[in-house]
């Protein structure tokens, strides 16, 4: 059971898509879900573990061995053949291609022996338990970064500018609110050819005017599910949120 | 790495309204005989107070090398601990390869390739070859090669020479 103002929160680890669709991970972890003990906690973090497990090639989540885990090749392939796993040969400049050998012969292990690759891997985490004090929350109104791509207006995933922190939700959403319709209005009176009518946008033949379905991903992070049909593009700056809401956890500040 | 934020703005406190409301006092010289009716005052609407407060954020760059900062997360009453909360996440940072996650770690310290080297020439580690696009060093294929030749404390020590680098840093903002 969680001391007193406690609770046992299960953290989802700050991984990000790469543009080259290799997955980093960056500091910082994400309050998922909280629980009174660490049991249920822990069973929570395990079974979010390994439906990402079914989803990753751990292999590919960096270039080097020193990203998946604290053991250095030649320990790593100890470590498999120790569990009856014949891992890869090296090319002869010396490099291995594991997540070649992962994505070919990943599914033929057995569910043990995956485990135990998993095991190995030890850096290779998406979850985790952190019993923290219960904090309130506050709520950050942050600018989007809209960024011409010589195509379209792309979000910056993972940066905005911070305006100022409210107390309530609902100062924050009449302040982002307000600052929206202003953005807007601004948007259309400065590029009023930008897209068409929502109503005749097409996601799946038309290019957006706003795309932040990066920003999107990166927010929910890669547990997520897929985006839907058009989630995130915009074909006017009608709807395109230019400022947002960001919950932020209040420190010391009860 | 620990970096000064600047301090944050807070309310300037409403020391003039005392100030006058002390000099309409009525003394003896000039008693106030024939007191004026009160205006009706219009009712005050409830404003929060604002309070200087810490975030905690990384710098990097938009697509035209414009400064941007990643979106908070945490928000502190104190700047030390905020700053303990940045020095966690450099750690991290370190701990998890990016630092020399790309090939121009050279441009992130005072020195260039140059003073990288200097540091480290003691290691006895082999130096990096140059990239394939130009003369600068191939630091991030360097790491990868000799990471488990290093201690953690010697992976930490040249890691925070990057000067240069863009560690999270602390950063003020409102509460309201």
């Amino acid at each position: 059971m969680a001391e007193s103002g406690t609770r046992f929160v299960v953290k989802r680890l700050n991984w990000i898509e790469h543009y080259n669709g290799s997955w980093l991970r960056q500091p910082g972890e994400v309050a998922v879900v909280s629980f009174a003990t660490f049991e249920e906690a822990d069973a929570e973090r395990a079974k979010r573990e390994s439906e990402m497990r079914k989803k990753v090639n751990p292999f590919a989540c960096g270039a080097a061995v020193h990203f998946w885990s604290h053991l250095d090749e030649p320990r790593l392939r100890d470590w498999l053949m120790d569990r009856g796993i014949d891992p890869p040969a090296a090319k002869n400049d010396g490099t291995t291609d594991w997540a070649g050998w992962w994505k070919k012969s990943g599914k033929k292990l057995s569910p043990e022996k995956r485990e135990s690759v998993w095991e190995a891997l030890d850096k290779m985490r998406f979850f985790m338990v952190r019993e923290e004090p219960v904090r309130p929350v506050g709520y950050a109104v942050v600018e989007v970064h809209w960024e011409y791509n010589d195509n379209y207006y792309d979000a910056n995933p993972s940066c905005g500018q911070l305006l100022k922190v409210y107390r309530l939700r609902e100062r924050a959403e009449a302040e982002c609110a307000r600052r929206n319709e202003e953005a807007r209005e601004q948007w259309s009176a400065d590029y009023p050819g930008t897209g068409e009518p929502e109503a005749a946008f097409n996601p799946d033949e038309d290019m957006p005017a706003f795309d932040m379905q990066d920003r999107i991903r990166h927010r929910r992070g890669l547990s997520a599910k897929e985006l839907q049909r058009g989630e995130g593009q915009f074909s006017s700056a009608e709807g395109v949120p230019f400022f947002e809401i960001i919950e932020v956890a209040l420190e010391g500040l009860e | 790495m620990s970096r000064k934020a600047t301090k944050p703005t807070a309310k300037p406190k409403a020391k003039t309204a005392k100030k006058s409301a002390a000099k309409s006092k009525p003394t003896k010289k000039s008693p106030v005989r024939n007191k004026p009716a009160k205006k009706p005052q219009a009712k005050r609407v409830a404003t929060a107070k604002r309070l200087g407060v810490f975030v905690v954020q990384q710098k990097t760059y938009g697509v035209y090398g414009d400064t941007r900062y990643t979106d908070p997360d945490r928000v502190f009453a104190d700047e030390k601990t905020a700053q303990q909360y940045a020095d966690a996440l450099n750690r991290d940072l370190i701990a998890l390869g990016s630092p020399f996650a790309s090939s121009d770690a050279g441009s992130r310290i005072t020195g260039g390739d140059k003073a990288l080297t200097a540091l480290v020439a003691p290691l006895k580690l082999p130096l990096p070859n140059a990239t394939q696009w130009g003369p600068a060093l191939d630091w991030a294929s360097w790491w990868a090669e000799n990471y488990f030749n290093m201690t953690a404390e010697q992976r930490n020590a040249l890691c925070l020479a990057l000067d240069k680098f863009d560690w999270y840093q602390v950063r003020s903002t409102t509460l309201e």
